[in-house]
């Protein structure tokens, strides 16, 4: 929201002070982080291995053999994405729309909607994962739950927020023009926050690309079990081919939802 | 005849803050008033009471064609009255068309008001409405690339598509240069007068409201200390309504 941004006051930057503290106790945290297992990080035999995995990282698999599976990796990984995020984006509206009170005000249901969304996505992806696969078995249709169940929880939420922050007077004076709820939502409110959700929800695509390719560790298929072989194999070429592909489909979500968000906020 | 508005012993507010009324004002069809007041003196409050769209007064009964204006279904409200104010009336992220259209809601269905923003769908009355205040070459314009005149002329288009029989309209002019304030000045009582609707409309420059309107309607500290014909209005009413200047 750039104009909600220019509003914020710009306050002068004090040299040193909190700035400064705050910079020290931070770095002092991740040095502490880095031998948060009794010893620093990367010794013994585990430089080597990390000296190796980076070897790879300059050596990935591009044979056309490989990366003809790596694509249909990416393939598994997308859908898997595309249909969490067809759900929970469908799902999360709504939620946003009954949690936000701007239809009907009641304050039970508002109340009620938001603990329920708080639930959800208090549980991560992985755990949801879990109780699918020990529900369902290994189907498709548990890992695309597993990402839309804390998705929606996550959606609701933000674009609730987000709806009940509309600036207030376009949407009365509708109102005095005789439109009803609904026409004031279509009218009025989501025309103010269409950018910013569109941006946003692009930006969820991203993180469900990254979660399908995490989840497929649970024997889901797609780029993340790629990883998991290439690794067990000990062939570090053929894993950052798959973790290039998540890369590569990550960026190209980016720069959909950028145009995307640019048609709407012109 | 009747009188097309009628207020009542119209009070609002507490005792200890501010408080308006009573007011008593009766407004035929075809009149057009100018209200004015120093800041604080209760315009906004009595325009926003009248308008139906907020609480209803504390006590007494404001009236529209008979009927109790905050008794009325939101979509009768909006045949009964229209208000238009300084500014943030509009959509900014709509365009042009839908934010003139949205005078339609009151009376459009919903599969019609939905076809009508995602479609090519447009009302006629839209497109005359806009030509009628000056802007049909910015039909499909985005409202955010208007300026505060065209932005005023487009609320205007939007309560002429309303077409209420009062036509309310807060400080309409606050914020545009002389030359603009004038237009839509003009514009208003222009429609008002010839479509047989009323005009109430607040001002801050007494000068524009004995200019341009019939009728002036003076409210101090909350109640009517001025209500006469605008060709009979004197400085020393004006002084009066305004306090002495210093």
């Amino acid at each position: 929201m750039p104009e909600r941004a220019a509003l914020v006051p710009v306050r002068p930057r004090t040299p040193g002070g909190p700035t400064r503290t705050a910079l020290l106790v931070f770095g002092a945290l991740a040095l502490a982080a880095l031998t948060v297992d009794g010893a620093p990080a990367g010794a013994g035999g585990g430089l080597r291995t990390l000296g190796r995995i980076l070897g790879g990282m300059l050596t990935p698999d591009l044979s056309p053999r490989y990366l003809a599976v790596v694509l249909g990796d990416a393939a598994i990984t997308a859908s898997y994405a595309l249909a969490a995020m067809s759900l929970a984006g469908t799902a999360g509206v709504a939620a946003a729309v009954v949690a936000s009170g701007v239809l009907y005000d009641r304050r039970w249901i508002r109340t009620l909607s938001r603990i329920v969304l708080a639930l959800v996505r208090s549980v991560h992806e992985l755990v949801w994962a879990l109780l699918f696969v020990y529900a369902a078995g290994l189907s498709p249709s548990a890992g695309v739950l597993a990402i839309a169940v804390p998705y929606t929880g996550v959606i609701g939420r933000v674009l609730g927020d987000r709806l009940r922050d509309v600036d207030p007077a376009p949407v009365a004076a509708l109102a005095a023009a005789g439109a009803s709820g609904t026409a004031r939502l279509l009218y009025g409110i989501a025309p103010q926050v269409s950018a910013d959700a569109t941006g946003y929800l692009a930006y969820r695509l991203e993180c469900a690309l990254r979660s399908a390719a995490v989840l497929s560790f649970v024997g889901l298929g797609g780029l993340g079990a790629r990883i998991e072989l290439a690794l067990r194999d000990l062939d570090y070429g053929r894993a950052w081919t798959p973790i290039y592909a998540t890369i590569l489909l990550v960026i190209l979500v980016d720069r959909l939802g950028v145009r995307h968000r640019r048609r709407f906020a012109r | 005849m009747d009188p097309l508005v009628t207020l009542e012993g119209v009070t609002f507010g507490h005792r200890d803050a501010f408080r308006l009324g009573p007011i008593d004002l009766r407004v035929r069809a075809g009149e057009r008033i100018g209200l004015i007041g120093s800041s604080g003196a209760g315009k906004s409050t009595l325009l926003h009471l009248i308008s139906g769209a907020g609480a209803p007064p504390d006590g007494g009964t404001i009236r529209i064609g008979g009927r109790s204006v905050h008794g009325l279904h939101r979509a009768e409200r909006a045949r009964a009255v229209g208000i238009v104010h300084q500014r943030h009336d509009l959509v900014d992220q709509l365009r042009v068309r839908h934010n003139v259209q949205a005078g339609l809601l009151g009376r459009w269905r919903l599969w019609r008001a939905t076809l009508a923003l995602v479609g090519p769908f447009e009302a006629p009355a839209a497109r005359e409405a806009l030509e009628r205040v000056g802007l049909g070459d910015r039909f499909d314009a985005r409202t955010s690339e208007l300026s505060g005149g065209e932005r005023q002329r487009v609320a205007i288009a939007r309560l002429l598509v309303q077409d209420p029989h009062l036509v309310l309209a807060d400080e309409p002019v606050a914020s545009l240069d002389p030359v603009r304030a004038a237009s839509v000045l003009e514009l208003l009582t222009e429609l008002a007068g010839e479509r047989g609707r009323a005009l109430i409309c607040s001002l801050h420059q007494p000068e524009l409201a004995v200019r341009f309107f019939d009728r002036i309607v003076g409210l101090r500290d909350g109640r009517v200390d001025l209500d006469a014909p605008a060709s009979s209005v004197s400085t020393a009413d004006l002084d009066r309504l305004y306090g002495p200047h210093a």
